[in-house]
């Protein structure tokens, strides 16, 4: 599955030093008096992104939550300056169902981020700083800059075109990536914009009334992740030296700018508003076998709620996926506490029943496929369960 | 999968001159499935792609033969076996001997999922089945292919021999799907293993 | 995969194919190609689609949408010209509904499949992925829902074309990688230059491909001149609409 971007490494690297010998040609940001219209390179830039848009909206990799996708908009336009709010930039916030850490704007203000890098948030002031880095990204015009440094960004349009990632539909968003996409979200800018991002965003958190403070903490909580599951992953956001930057150039700003100011975290209203998404990004986790980043993600669900049933059971799938040591003990646990919590959810039923019927109870498996098909009248893997019914009653 | 067809063919013309080389040729009737002790019948002139035994990335799916009569994006009946040590492809889950069809299904399906080439995956179908009384699982998948177009396909697994065999058939769900889905189950349906020392294809 | 391990072979091996083409390698047709045309009275001309690369000094290809957006209009303009003899009204692409229009997204989709098949695997007799049962008994088809975009039509006629020219006028013929990525329904964008360009008259009822047309000309679509020229050299194999 790495075959083609083992190959885009060595073309990432080269498009990478291409951007940091680009120099930084600046350009006035959106919403500036010196600012004036869009350049013609920028016009067919702005088109080029309306079509990218379009294949990322069409890809199926959405998330679709209106509370989650309202909630984070609502943040995103705390963060918009009167001078952006005037401007030709429409700030949206969209989110991709994936376990990725990943996060990009287009040039226009469409931001994409995904489920994957929401999920290690841990509160709005970290999403605020995620957020304003973006959002510089494209009120400082970054994406021109970095197409003008590289002629006809033909390298970036070769490694697009190749780039296969990882994790399928779950990377499929990026499968739709253009260029642009690519730049914004893979390789990222300039040394020197990366550092505007940084510093012009935090001031647009900070200004909304955000704790300064978060923003390193976000990214020291994102390299730990990488360094402890080893996650390979081609983003931006996932990439080890891209973060250590970002921990370094926060740190500064905090030492000097921000030192002694305080602000919001919003970490209750965080974490009771994305409580779904956390459950469906440790989904997407379990799904392509990243047993410990799900059940560290859906332990912080049950520690919130206990009797988070849909949790409980997942936890328990994870450590009956896993089969090492213990889990099945901890799996048939994790499964019956699902139970307790809710006894007409119909999941665990069959997650025990099949347990039992590994383990010879032939009752015990015929009494909870049963509750499970009672409970569960339409499910898709019917055939199955009364398959195996079938098979017990033979016996 | 797309990528490695490509691979496999344009590697065809100069693939190295030590062992079986990659080839195109037309079938028909009952045969044996080279190095397999598997016996099926392949409809009448449809062609078999074979690919180079030095190919690694052929290798790496577990890719055996391709089948088809109009071309691989048309339709495509394919024959694959992955040893189970080796796991599957797109997901870090491993099968085991001792697991149920159904938990063979999700683990190839969560694969399937994490497929770079499937966008807009979805399972219409998910049911037990046998291959030659082997049980095994049946998905019914639809998705989009990188281009957008709608495709679908059905696979067949089972766990045999220390492997997971699958076969699968694959179409643009307009027009091809329905055309040879009956050729596919009849394919499916002659499926026998056989012990070893069965005449060669 | 290396990347280095597919260009390499498809270099090599594109350099195998015939860089002339003899006329009657241009055309494939459907066993009941002279029965079915009597019957159709009008053809409704699908918007060309023309997609062309330069590629750069690093030899990586560019898609550059105006050379596209370019050739397409002379090609619409040089078949307008010629409507009559083709018995043509064009399809607009604005008055499709949403239904409507992604039946003619799948439409395209489906055709770039279908086209690259029949480019890959019933021509050029003597390469190892020719399939001669295809080529003896033509039968592609883009699925009867075609009928829906135009339900007047008798016909359809699709033009599809992937043109690459070196930047600095270096050229070589390259329609390996193309053919094959193009029959497996991947965008595969070779890394040298290459032309393909096909024409397909689709008969409207059952979606059959009643008439194919291939060719490997390098003509250079942003010109209004090449543009009739290839016109030109179409209607030298197009049949005899209706009566």
């Amino acid at each position: 599955m790495y075959l083609f971007f083992n190959a885009s490494k060595r073309t990432l690297w080269l498009w990478m030093v291409l951007l940091f010998a680009a120099g930084c040609s600046s350009v006035n940001p959106m919403g500036s008096p010196e600012a004036g219209q869009l350049e013609d390179d920028e016009h067919r830039l702005w088109k080029t992104v309306i079509e990218e848009e379009k294949r990322l909206d069409r890809s199926g990799t959405l998330y679709d939550n209106p509370t989650i996708t309202q909630y984070v908009n609502k943040i995103a336009q705390k963060l918009m300056t009167p001078s952006v709010r005037s401007s030709p930039l429409t700030v949206q916030v969209k989110i991709v169902k994936s376990p990725l850490l990943n996060a990009f704007a287009y040039p226009n203000g469409l931001i994409y981020v995904h489920t994957g890098i929401l999920a290690r948030i841990e509160n709005e002031a970290q999403l605020a700083a995620l957020l304003g880095h973006e959002l510089t990204h494209a009120t400082h015009r970054h994406t021109i800059q970095a197409f003008r440094g590289v002629q006809r960004s033909s390298t970036a349009l070769a490694t697009f075109q190749l780039l296969t990632l990882p994790f399928g539909v779950f990377g499929a968003a990026a499968t739709a990536l253009g260029s642009v996409g690519y730049v914004a979200s893979v390789s990222g800018y300039s040394r020197g914009n990366e550092r505007e991002a940084d510093r012009e965003g935090l001031a647009l958190a900070v200004a909304a009334g955000y704790a300064p403070a978060e923003a390193p903490k976000l990214f020291e909580h994102l390299k730990r992740d990488i360094e402890f599951h080893k996650v390979e992953e081609p983003f931006f956001f996932g990439s080890h030296p891209r973060l250590a930057e970002r921990v370094e150039s926060y740190k500064e700003l905090l030492e000097g700018l921000y030192a002694a100011k305080s602000g919001e975290l919003g970490e209750e209203r965080y974490r009771r508003t994305m409580l779904p998404l956390f459950v469906e990004n440790a989904r997407t986790d379990l799904a392509i076998g990243r047993f410990e980043l799900a059940e560290e993600s859906l332990s912080g669900v049950t520690h919130q709620q206990p009797d988070h049933s849909q949790a409980l059971y997942l936890l328990g799938e994870v450590a009956r996926q896993r089969n090492g040591e213990g889990d099945l003990e901890r799996s048939e646990d994790r499964f019956r506490q699902a139970v307790a919590a809710d006894a007409q959810y119909p999941d665990p039923h069959k997650a025990i029943g099949m347990l039992f019927l590994k383990r010879g109870d032939k009752q015990g498996a015929r009494n909870e496929l049963q509750q499970y098909l009672q409970l569960a009248p339409q499910a898709p893997d019917r055939a199955y369960v009364e398959q195996e019914l079938r098979n017990l009653s033979q016996r | 999968m797309k990528l490695l067809l490509i691979a496999v063919l344009s590697t065809y013309m100069l693939t190295a001159c030590v062992g079986r080389q990659a080839k195109w040729s037309m079938v028909g009737g009952t045969q044996v499935v080279e190095n397999e002790s598997i016996e099926v019948e392949w409809p009448e002139a449809w062609m078999k792609f074979t690919p180079a035994e030095a190919d690694e990335s052929a290798k790496k799916e577990g890719l055996i033969l391709i089948l088809t009569r109009d071309g691989i994006g048309l339709q495509a009946i394919t024959l694959k076996r992955r040893a189970l040590e080796q796991g599957l492809i797109y997901t870090t889950k491993k099968a085991n001997s001792g697991m149920l069809p159904q938990e063979l299904a999700e683990i190839v399906v969560d694969d399937l999922r994490a497929n770079p080439n499937f966008i807009d995956f979805q399972v219409v179908g998910n049911s037990p089945t046998t291959l030659d009384g082997v049980p095994g699982y049946k998905l019914v998948v639809q998705f989009r292919n990188k281009a957008g177009l709608p495709k679908q396909a059905v696979y067949y697994g089972c766990l045999a021999k220390g492997s997971l065999y699958i076969l699968i058939y694959e179409a643009p769900q307009r027009h091809y799907f329905p055309l040879d889905l009956p050729t596919f189950e009849a394919v499916k349906n002659s499926f026998k293993w056989k012990s070893q020392g069965g005449t060669s294809s | 995969m290396k990347l280095s391990r597919i260009v390499i072979p498809i270099v090599a091996l594109a350099l195998l194919l015939p860089t002339q083409v003899r006329a009657s390698e241009l055309v494939r047709a459907h066993p009941d190609l002279a029965s079915k045309i009597l019957v159709i009275q009008n053809v409704v001309l699908l918007p060309p689609s023309i997609s062309m690369f330069e590629i750069g000094a690093g030899g990586t290809p560019e898609k550059m949408e105006d050379w596209g957006t370019a050739a397409q209009q002379h090609v619409l303009q040089a078949m307008e010209a010629r409507a009559a003899t083709f018995h043509l009204t064009q399809l607009d692409e604005q008055s499709l509904d949403k239904a409507a229009r992604d039946n003619y997204d799948e439409t395209r989709l489906l055709y770039e499949v279908v086209g690259g098949s029949i480019s890959l695997h019933t021509f050029d007799s003597n390469r190892p992925w020719h399939f001669p049962e295809k080529a003896r008994e033509f039968v592609y088809s883009l699925g009867s829902e075609i009928q829906q975009l135009a339900p007047q039509a008798g016909a359809f006629l699709l033009v599809k074309g992937f043109d690459q020219r070196a930047s600095g006028g270096r050229k070589a013929l390259l329609a390996g990688r193309m053919l094959i990525g193009a029959a497996v329904g991947v965008l595969a964008i070779p890394r040298s230059g290459a032309n393909l360009t096909t024409v397909a008259l689709v008969e409207a009822k059952t979606g059959t491909i009643l008439w194919f047309y291939r060719t490997l000309y390098p003509y250079d679509l942003r010109e209004a001149t090449e543009a009739s020229l290839f016109v030109e050299d179409l209607l030298k194999e197009f049949p005899t609409i209706g009566k």
